[in-house]
């Protein structure tokens, strides 16, 4: 298995699902291209693509959740940082995303 | 002033967080979760639960309060109080 | 040698379609108009390969997800765990699954053999050697 054809593809699929919900790739490219190897690790491990950033414990339904791309289960949560928890994705009028921090959905729910 | 991080080893904020308290020479102590054994994953994710409602990284304890998510200026704020530089 | 396989109408985008050309078993793939032909037997389990999804030019494998790029053949992922759900399942199904499963884990994905194709007209010819093999 070849990662850099594998990050590619996953370049290619997640895309398409990102889109419709307004999000794009990070323009953080040495980011984005070190959370997909990432992921193709992971992959190779648990045949899953999960986030490299959240915790997979031993609840399946929990670690759903965490299937990259995860913005559907957390869209209040991302929405509200403009970025996915690990950086990868961000709304699409991102242009810098260093601007934008890493928030906990506790402190989001507060509001 | 006690500083303790449960970390991924997947996760690029690990580093960054790690380079923050590298940088102004802080000692810290962390634990990776994902590369622990079944048991020690069970400890950190009951510890991590008491204070966040999610399995998100990086969690770091600086004395007794706790940032989850990579938070330069948090870790700032709290290690002037607790009268580091 | 260049048979017949099918014809273009027969295929859109984003469409499979399995057919049998000299012999061997394959599988038709439209990538954005253009025609693949690749081995229909997924190179993991040999499950039939126009059963799956193609999503552009990935196209994965109905029985455990494997996806292959159909412009090269190469296996792109690893099988999907299944959801093994809720229920208590009997210890002696449970062992048979274990077994399975550690045969399961000694099997390597092979890259998928692909066929040069030729539109003649609104006619899909492939190259196919023939031979005993069904690869």
């Amino acid at each position: 298995m070849n990662p850099e054809s594998r990050k590619r593809a996953l370049r290619y699929l997640f895309q398409k699902v990102i889109d419709p919900l307004g999000y794009k790739f990070s323009p953080d490219e040495e980011l984005v291209d070190f959370l997909l190897e990432q992921e193709v690790k992971l992959e190779q491990k648990h045949g899953i693509t999960y986030c490299p950033c959240q915790g997979i414990t031993k609840k399946r339904e929990d670690n759903m959740k965490i299937v990259c791309p995860c913005i559907p289960f957390h869209r209040k949560h991302y929405d509200a940082m403009k970025r996915c928890w690990c950086g990868l994705y961000v709304h699409k009028d991102v242009t810098n995303p260093d601007e934008l921090r890493q928030i906990p959905f506790d402190e989001i729910k507060r509001g | 002033m006690k500083v303790f991080m449960y970390t991924l080893s997947t996760c690029p904020w690990r580093r960054k967080t790690k380079q923050f308290f590298k940088e102004r020479n802080v000692k810290f102590d962390f634990v990776d979760y994902d590369l622990a054994g079944d048991e020690e994953q069970e400890k950190i994710l009951e510890d991590m639960l008491k204070h966040t409602s999610n399995t998100t990284f990086p969690f770091v304890i600086i004395g007794k309060e706790v940032v989850v998510g990579y938070n330069p200026e948090r870790y700032l704020e709290l290690l002037k109080k607790g009268g580091k530089k | 040698m260049f048979f017949e396989a099918a014809r273009l109408e027969e295929i859109v985008p984003g469409g499979l379609k399995a057919v049998e050309a000299g012999g061997k078993e394959i599988v038709l793939c439209n990538y954005e108009g253009k025609i693949f032909a690749l081995n229909r037997r997924c190179g993991h389990t040999n499950a039939p390969l126009d059963m799956g999804t193609l999503e552009g030019y990935i196209l994965t494998c109905p029985m455990h997800h494997v996806q292959f790029d159909i412009t090269t053949g190469e296996a792109l992922s690893v099988p999907v765990p299944r959801d093994p759900g809720n229920e208590v399942i009997p210890e002696r199904i449970l062992k048979h699954f274990q077994y399975i499963a550690m045969l399961m884990s000694h099997i390597r994905i092979c890259e998928i053999r692909s066929y040069p194709v030729k539109i003649d007209g609104d006619s899909i010819k492939v190259d196919v050697e023939e031979d005993s093999s069904c690869v």
